[in-house]
Parts: C-alpha cells; structure tokens; sequence
C-alpha cells in the first residue's frame, strides 16, 4: 500500500486504502498526498580517502593524516520519534510512555500542542519546568495553525490531520522535564501522536490491537473524547458505547492492566461550560464496571471562553496524575501465621 | 529471573523484539556464571548496588561490574554500546534479570549465594523511598519479593526441627576389630552430632533472643533500652539483636526488633524524623558499635553506601570526624536525600537488616 495520505476530507484511504473516488492505483488520485521521506531513520556516512601526502621532495617531514573511517550516525530530525529511536532514548535512562488516544478531532494533537506551549513559556511552574526536547521541530509543526486567526479568532480547525511518517508504526513526541519540589526528578515523557483512526479502527476491529503493543509499557493512558460530542443528546450515546469498546478492549487485548494510570480527557470544555457531562460519568461508570479507575479531567487545550476558561486548563493536571500515581506496594510480608518447621513458636508472626 | 527478560526488559525498551529478549537471556545467563563463579563477592556487590540505584551515578559508576555486563550483552551481540548515558537502564535490567535468576533457581533450597543476595536485596531497600517508575517499580517489587521469599525458606531450612537419623547408626553392628568399628560407627555420629548441633544452635537462638528482650538492656552504651532515645534504642535492637540470631533470620525476628524499639513509648517519641535528625540524637558509643569491624565488610560499606546506608553514614561521620557535612556525598551515592523521614521501627529494622547482611557477607571471606 502507498504510504501518505489523502487530502479529501472523509476519504477512507487511511482506514481501508481504497480511494473514495475508486482512483486506482490511489497515487493517481489528484487529492492523495504521497508521504515525505522518512527522516527519522536518516543515516549519514561520512567517508574519506586519505589526504595525499606532501611530494616526496618535500623538504617536511611527511605525516601520514589518519584516515577518517566510516562512521554510521543517526541525526534525530527533530520531528517525531520512531520506535527504534525511543529505544535508544529508553535503554539510557527511565522513560514515561504515555499513549494519548482518541478518534479524530477529539482534540489529541492540541492537548501536545498546548503542553508544548506552556512548557515553552514556563507555564508548568510552580510543579515542573521544561528541560528539553528532541522533537521540538515536531511540536512546532503541529503548533503552525494556532498563527492562523480567522477575523481575530481562532480558526474553527487550527490542528493539521495527524500523519505518521510510517503508517504502520507509532510515532512519539519527547518532553524534557525537571520536578520542582519533592524529589526534583528529572523526567523524560515520550507521549504518542497517533492518527484518530488508529483509535477508531481498534474501536471497530480487535485485530488491530497489535500495532498497539507498545501501550505495554506506557506509564498511564489519557483517553481524549470531545466534550461537545458527549453534551449532542444525537451522538453522546455513541460516544459512550465507543468508549465502553476501547476500554474493554484495552484491558482484554491487554494492553494495560487495571492498576494502570488511565485518565479520561473531556477536551473543548471551554465550548460546553467546563460542567461534567452526565455522559462523562456515564463511561467512568462503564469503566469501573469493568475493575478500571480512570481520573476525569475536564480541560481546554486552547480556549476560545477565555479569560473564564484558561487555555491549558487540566492539561498539565493529566500528566501529573499519571507521573504521580501511588502504585501498591507488593513486598510488604503479608503477615499472617507464619509456620517455622515442626511447630516452632519462636517466628511466629501473629495475624494483626 | 529469565522467564521475567521480556517484562523487565521492557524497561528499557518499548516493544523488546524475541532476537532482543533471547540475546539477552543468553548475556544474563552468562553474566550469572560470572557472578557465582567470581573470587570474591565483589562484583555481586556491585550488581546489587547498580540493581538499587542504577549503574550510572553513585559508586557503580564506571565499576567493574559494568564492564562485566556490557562483555557479556557483547558476546552475543558486538554491536551495543559502552556509553553509560546510551546502556545505563538496559544494563540495570539485565543485571535485575540475573539477580533474580540466582535469587529463585532452585526455590526449594536457596544456595548460600542466593540467601547472600537477597540478604543484600534486603538491606539495600529498607531505606529507600518508593519508586516512582512504574515498570521499574513493578520489578523491583517483584525482585525484593522473591528476596525475602528466599531468605525466608533458607530461615526455615536452618531451624528445621528433624527427626534424628539413628538408622545409620542401628546399622553399626559390633563384631570385627576396633578400627572398622570406629570406621563403621564414625559417619552416623557424625550426622547424629550435626542435627543435634543445628537445632542446639536454633534453641540457643530463641533463648538468647528472648533474654535479651526481657533483660531489656543495651549492651553498646550500658544503659536499659527504655531509658534511651527512642531512635537511640532502636539502633541497639536492631544491631544486637542481629548479632544473636543466626544468619538468616527468621521474618518474626525482624518484628520483634520493630516491636522492641517501640515498646511502651510514646506516640510522640514514635514521630518521624530525618536521617540527618536520627544521626544527630545517636551517641558516639552507638555510632562506633554499628560500625562493621570485619576489614572486608567495612569496605564494601564504605565502597558501596546503597548497601549499607547506615553503616556508612556512621562510617563517614567516624572518618571525617565531624557529625555533619555528608549530606551531599550521601545523596549522590545512594540517590536519595537524607531529608527523608523514618521512624524509629524503621531505623531498627534498616540496622537489623544491615547487620544481617553483613554478618553473611563476612561467610565469604576476601573481597579484594
């Protein structure tokens, strides 16, 4: 299948590779996009021959120079980080994996987009203060539309379609951060920016739980679902019955476990009053009848209600629910009776 | 644990590949014949401290354990870096993955090597706070659990109370020369004596563990327990304590201690306080008797402070000669500050189980 992306808004090219227009083969389509090079598995040689030595009249000493051998270097482009590039990170120091998921539009590359931003202007302070990127080329990208005002407003789409660079394998964007207080942890977060339909298609069809399985290791999961969906008394009900699919799925498959930090992002809560809609504890319902305890954060990316509604509300607060999760201990001895061999009351641990 | 490589591993990597999970599988198979077969305990040592605190600050930094790691995950794949800031928390990965493989390879008797292990396991954590990693948390649990699991069966097995084996010795009939006689009868004793002297020594145990507990004396300063500093006399229990039973202790003696440093105390005497506060309320006598006095132990202690937090914290302060400016030093080496608070059970059991694990380290001989 052609790698890349149709521009036709509602084209299923993405979720079943076939043209909505029947163009085939699809790169003939005038509205197909093919996709740009990877640069994340760029690779440069650098190779030289041997510099030619002085003429052998030379007065001088000859000095042989040393020859430059092949060196193989991986440049990270700055864009997005690929498996095999979070791996490299990974194997150096501890990394929170954090999958974002949600369907299109729910508002999952403005929830990167405005974390970026605050970090940018040190928004996340008094907690946490920005200490790095290597995908600041990426954040900016997906930042680009939020320049683009409509009659001094925000336009109504300011985020580009999410694309992946390789559509078979998930992409990560990486943020630096240093605690504040506490134990003043450094903390690497590598958070997915996945195209919606990665969520749709796992919604619709379990087979897909494959491509998934790097959710294994994530350290929490934030499931985003747009706020005005779950206020539409046409769609809300949907939207639940979606989320009920996902999460069951995500325990099943499994891709998480219970004990996992699992948040529910109600995104555009400046556009529904930042009140909890009855459809949002409706799914937490649903979860917790399924043994999950997901943390409900109302937020608003970037606001249009503002200054009633800030932009950045609960953005930060999601990801310091998950870097912060209290995790049972399990070493602690369970106490109890405890038996030494034939009867031996010394060691004995009473039940307390 | 090598059934554990593809979750541990998955600390360090996002979706470990099977070619990834068997290279090193075979690394820390190989690492684990290094370990058991090196002169001296050394480089377990190391493993266990970069295990607690990772390879890539405090005293395992650059370490000959790190080196070990990096040969063995390069015997079977040449291409893996020497780099700690490229390697450092896939090489505490796979030395998890080792430690436990020697903590649970043969679970219904532990080898001395495993109890020394866990022993250490045990010593190293008591302090720390909680990680906050979540993987990294769910092996260490995992690891530390199947370290007291360990050590408890090696308890067990030490005071089991057997039935003795006359059978041998009814098979000894008289008859013949008095030289085949003894030859004949001297085997039996001897496996007669050995049982009888095991569970003398587990009776002696228990009686020497419980007179102590009702004389109630601190032997290290001459003073009754109950007159002392709470956290004063909660490092007497743990320490004395620690020397009366046999190594391992059973886990009841370490709630004892617990128990016996909070006996008919207040609750306000009971309040948490700093590490840097316990160093301050601790007299100069009870600072010099944690002090380990085998030459070998007191190395590793001062080599290896995650080991041994307390012990080398008395250790500096004896050295340096002042009770304060190791501070830093201390939190650069064991990864955590010494602005965390305990209490005085937790200081006990922290020096119990120090003690505990030095006394086995001394089993071993040479360190250098």
């Amino acid at each position: 299948m052609p790698t890349g992306s149709c521009i036709k808004k509602d084209c299923t090219f993405a979720t079943t590779g076939v043209c909505l227009e029947l163009y085939a083969p699809v790169t003939t389509c005038p509205n197909f996009r093919s996709s740009v090079v990877s640069l994340t598995d760029a690779e440069t040689e650098l190779e030289a021959d041997a510099l030619p030595l002085p003429a052998e009249d030379s007065t001088e000493d000859a000095v042989r120079p040393t020859t430059l051998t092949k060196v193989r270097r991986r440049f990270h482009p700055g864009t997005e980080l690929g498996l095999d590039d979070a791996a490299e990170l990974m194997r150096g120091r501890y990394v929170h994996v954090i999958g974002v998921l949600g369907q299109s539009d729910a508002g999952k590359t403005a929830f990167l987009s405005s974390l970026y931003l605050m970090a940018s202007r040190g928004w996340l302070k008094p907690s946490y203060s920005f200490a790095g990127s290597l995908t600041l080329q990426g954040f900016e990208d997906r930042a680009r539309g939020l320049r683009k005002w409509e009659k001094g407003r925000l336009a109504e789409r300011f985020m580009l379609h999410t694309q992946l660079g390789d559509s078979r394998r998930p992409s990560f964007m990486h943020l630096a951060l240093r605690e504040l207080k506490d134990r003043e942890r450094h903390i690497e977060l590598l958070l997915t920016d996945l195209p919606g339909e990665w969520t749709s298609r796992l919604i619709t069809n379990a087979d897909t739980a494959s491509r998934f399985e790097f959710l294994k290791r994530a350290d929490g999961i934030i499931y985003v679902i747009d706020g005005r969906l779950l206020i539409d008394s046409g769609r809300r009900h949907v939207e639940i019955h979606k989320a009920k699919i996902l999460l069951s799925r995500l325990l099943q498959s499994p891709l998480m476990t219970a004990e996992a930090p699992l948040v529910l992002l109600v995104s555009k809560c400046d556009e529904i009053g930042m009140d909890v809609p009855p459809a949002a504890e409706q799914i937490m319902g649903e979860a917790a009848a399924i043994g999950l305890e997901p943390n409900l954060i109302m937020s608003a990316s970037f606001s249009r209600s503002t200054p009633e509604v800030q932009s950045g509300t609960g953005i930060m607060e999601s990801i310091s629910r998950i870097l912060n999760h209290e995790l049972p201990s399990s070493t602690e001895f369970e106490g109890g009776i405890y038996e030494a061999a034939n009867g031996r009351l010394f060691g004995k641990i009473p039940r307390r | 644990m090598l059934n554990k490589t593809y979750e541990w591993l998955r600390i360090a990597y996002a979706h470990p590949t099977d070619e990834v999970v068997r290279k090193r599988q075979l690394a820390c198979t190989d690492l684990l014949g290094k370990l058991e077969e090196a002169e001296d305990i050394t480089p377990l040592a190391e493993c266990v401290a970069g295990v607690i605190n990772g390879f890539d600050n405090g005293s395992t930094k650059g370490s000959e354990a790190v080196e070990t790691i990096i040969s063995c995950i390069r015997d079977h794949q040449p291409a893996f870096a020497s780099d700690l800031s490229d390697n450092a928390l896939e090489l505490r990965a796979c030395a998890m993955i080792t430690l436990g493989e020697l903590i649970t390879r043969n679970d219904e008797e532990p080898s001395d090597i495993a109890v020394l292990t866990s022993l250490l396991l045990i010593s190293s954590t008591g302090l720390r706070p909680t990680v906050q990693e979540r993987h990294l948390k769910i092996a260490l649990d995992e690891l530390l659990k199947s370290a007291r699991s360990a050590a408890t069966r090696a308890a067990v097995l030490r005071r089991e109370r057997v039935e003795l084996d006359f059978e041998a010795l009814n098979e000894v009939t008289a008859g013949g020369d008095t030289a085949s006689l003894l030859k004949s009868l001297r085997p039996a004793l001897k496996q007669l004596l050995k049982q009888l002297d095991q569970q003398a020594a587990a009776d002696r145990e228990e009686l020497q563990v419980l007179s102590w507990l009702y004389n109630n004396y601190a032997e290290t300063v001459g003073k009754p327990i109950a007159g002392l500093d709470p956290f004063e006399a909660a490092l007497c229990c743990g320490l004395e304590i620690a020397d009366l039973v046999s190594v391992p202790p059973l886990e009841g003696a370490r709630q004892m201690v617990a128990d016996a440093a909070s006996k008919n105390r207040k609750r306000t005497g009971l309040k948490k306080i700093t590490l840097a506060e316990v160093m301050g309320k601790l007299s100069h006598e009870s600072k010099q008797g944690i002090l380990p006095i085998d030459r070998i132990v007191r190395k590793l202690a001062q080599r290896y402070a995650s080991l041994f937090p307390i012990s080398w914290v008395c250790l500096r302060i004896n050295d340096s000669g002042s009770p304060t400016g190791w501070e830093e030093e201390f939190r650069n080496k064991v990864g955590f500050a010494a602005t965390e608070s305990y209490s005085p059970e937790e200081i006990a059991g922290q020096v119990f189980s120090e003690r505990i694990a030095q006394r086995k380290c001394e089993e071993f001989g040479d360190a250098e």
